[in-house]
């Protein structure tokens, strides 16, 4: 879109509040934006003006990348220009008076480079470590006074019930659910107070964990006890240097509880060496247990029971050297093809790992990024949705503390039911990414597919306007 | 499944009247449509690969896959390709 050319009334209506001085700015409507008739609007005396606005393109150009591999070419740019153009005039401002950045990633690109990884600060977080220690012995305090009740009454149904008894494999499965959701409680309360530390993988989403090779995985690594040293593994810490640190930030994050774990892991090791029933198993567990004791890190811990929860570092090779990462950014990175752009070379049809990205909004760093070759699709418009709810979160907590109830509630029918598109029930995140998008592109098909949805993105690119505005 | 078309309201969209069919397996696609025009542009709609998106999971990533007649995921990306405005049909 040329600046000058004819635009349309559909970008914002704007109506000055009496006296005031204030201005209510509402988006576009459904039918403005899809009949067209947005160029033209009919006075009050019935006449028809064409109105004369300034395109989007210079709000749209202020969210571009300016330097380094992410900043768009002049061909990707009038893409970006032509996609976003759509949006509202106010919640772009939001944008870029919040300072979100757009970039385009090219074959070969590195995500380091493109500035959305943020390493770790190893110092800032050991500094904390105390602190972090009172805020999890109260949030432990809090879950075991609504679980360890819980816990204790299905411990007494199941004691006595032979292991083939279809009573046991049902208590059983409500024990192992009940842990399930206090380490979803632990996950979200350690995230709330802000430290760095997760349960040892943290409980998937209802659709992952249905479809995800990452459940299968998940599902092997909890089966069973695990020492420090797998779950240092796990995370990268493949060399003694990564190894010792880990074990210093689990020490660190878990205190007595670590210690106590690790009673309880060398007394299974014992009870297991005792009641081995040939004198090759009594050897090799013996093994296992002079091992462990002279190196804790080999003690298996029953990491579920004991609450144990694991550092938010994950070890990659960057360099030669070694970048530490959170787990959201070591997705990020390994998505991208580890960094490269590459897309990996197995591409799983089941789960789409390994598949090729589209785009990713960074919200830690409010960054979005799009793949060269969908600058022209609806991916930049859907990362801007994931933007847009970020900048209204930020620009107006309380607002959004009212909104996202309702949107969750939006969501929870809509992913047992049906609404815009199928990514739109992946998570509460993607639902309200595609009403922007669904909005933009084609508001008449949301609206008949998810009318709640509809209602929802309006409301939100109203407050991104309003917000934009000011 | 039976294909409806999809008549535009003023702000919305309403299920019209039936137009064909379509079935999808293993196998492939094949349409019954009277229209001409409406059976040759869904033929060479269909005759590539459909794109389904999922969440990249633990970030806001938007990863995305071809699918082909059969796999998980096709039915729902045929019926989100096939609402949008140059078909603007409904699958039943």
């Amino acid at each position: 879109m040329a600046d000058g050319t004819v635009s349309t009334v559909r970008k914002v209506s704007e109506s000055t509040n009496g006296g005031n001085g204030s201005t209510s700015v509402a988006p576009s409507t459904a039918a403005n934006r899809a009949t067209g008739a947005s160029e033209v609007r009919a006075t009050e005396a019935g006449d028809q003006v064409q109105f004369t606005q300034p395109s989007n393109d210079h709000l749209v150009e202020q969210l571009f990348e300016t330097q380094g591999p992410g900043k768009p070419n002049a061909t990707e740019a009038a893409q970006l220009q032509k996609s976003l153009g759509v949006v509202d005039a106010g919640a772009l401002q939001l944008l870029a008076r919040q300072g979100t950045r757009i970039g385009v990633v090219n074959p070969g690109e590195n995500m380091y480079q493109m500035g959305v990884l943020r390493e770790v600060d190893l110092q800032q977080m050991q500094q904390n470590m105390p602190g972090y220690q009172a805020r999890m012995a109260e949030l432990d305090q809090q879950l075991d006074a609504k679980y360890k009740p819980l816990f204790a009454d299905m411990q007494k149904r199941i004691k006595g019930l032979s292991p083939d008894d279809p009573l046991r494999v049902q208590f059983d499965l409500q024990l192992a659910q009940l842990q399930g959701d206090r380490t979803y409680e632990l996950s979200q309360g350690l995230e709330a107070a802000g430290i760095p530390a997760r349960p040892l993988l943290p409980p998937l989403s209802a659709k992952e964990a249905s479809n995800s090779q990452l459940a299968q995985m998940a599902s092997q690594v909890t089966e069973g006890p695990l020492p420090t040293a797998a779950m240092g593994d796990i995370h990268g810490a493949n060399t003694p240097e990564r190894l010792k640190e880990f074990e210093g930030l689990m020490q660190g994050l878990n205190g007595e509880r670590l210690t106590a774990a690790r009673q309880e892991g060398l007394e299974s090791m014992r009870a297991r060496v005792a009641s081995a029933k040939t004198p090759e198993d009594k050897a090799r567990f013996q093994g296992y247990l002079d091992a462990a004791l002279k190196d804790p890190t080999q003690i298996p811990i029953d990491h579920r029971a004991s609450n144990i929860v694991v550092p938010n570092v994950h070890y990659v090779d960057k360099d030669g050297g070694t970048s530490r990462l959170n787990l959201h950014d070591r997705v990020s990175l390994n998505n991208w093809g580890d960094g490269t752009n590459q897309a990996a070379p197995q591409v799983n049809p089941q789960t789409g790992e390994g598949s090729v990205l589209r785009g990713q909004y960074f919200e830690d760093v409010n960054r979005l990024l799009v793949r060269d070759t969908m600058v022209g699709t609806e991916t930049p418009v859907h990362e801007v949705g994931h933007a847009i709810e970020g900048a209204v979160q930020r620009a107006d907590a309380k607002y959004y503390a009212d909104f996202e109830p309702r949107l969750m509630q939006a969501y929870e029918t809509a992913r047992n039911g049906s609404t815009v598109s199928a990514y739109a029930q992946a998570s509460p995140r993607e639902y309200i990414a595609e009403g922007v998008s669904h909005y933009y592109e084609d508001p008449k098909a949301l609206k008949a597919t998810d009318p709640a949805l509809y209602a929802l993105t309006q409301e939100l690119i109203a407050k991104a306007n309003q917000l934009g505005s000011q | 499944m039976l294909l409806y078309e999809l008549l535009e309201t003023e702000d919305s969209l309403e299920v019209g009247e039936c137009v064909g069919e379509l079935y999808a397996d293993q196998e492939g696609v094949e349409i019954v449509v009277d229209d001409p025009d409406l059976r040759e542009r869904l033929f060479s709609l269909l005759d590539q690969p459909l794109t389904r998106r999922l969440q990249a999971p633990h970030t806001l990533g938007t990863a995305e896959v071809a699918v082909h007649p059969g796999e998980e995921g096709y039915e729902d990306a045929l019926v989100e390709r096939l609402r949008k405005k140059d078909f603007r049909l409904h699958l039943e």
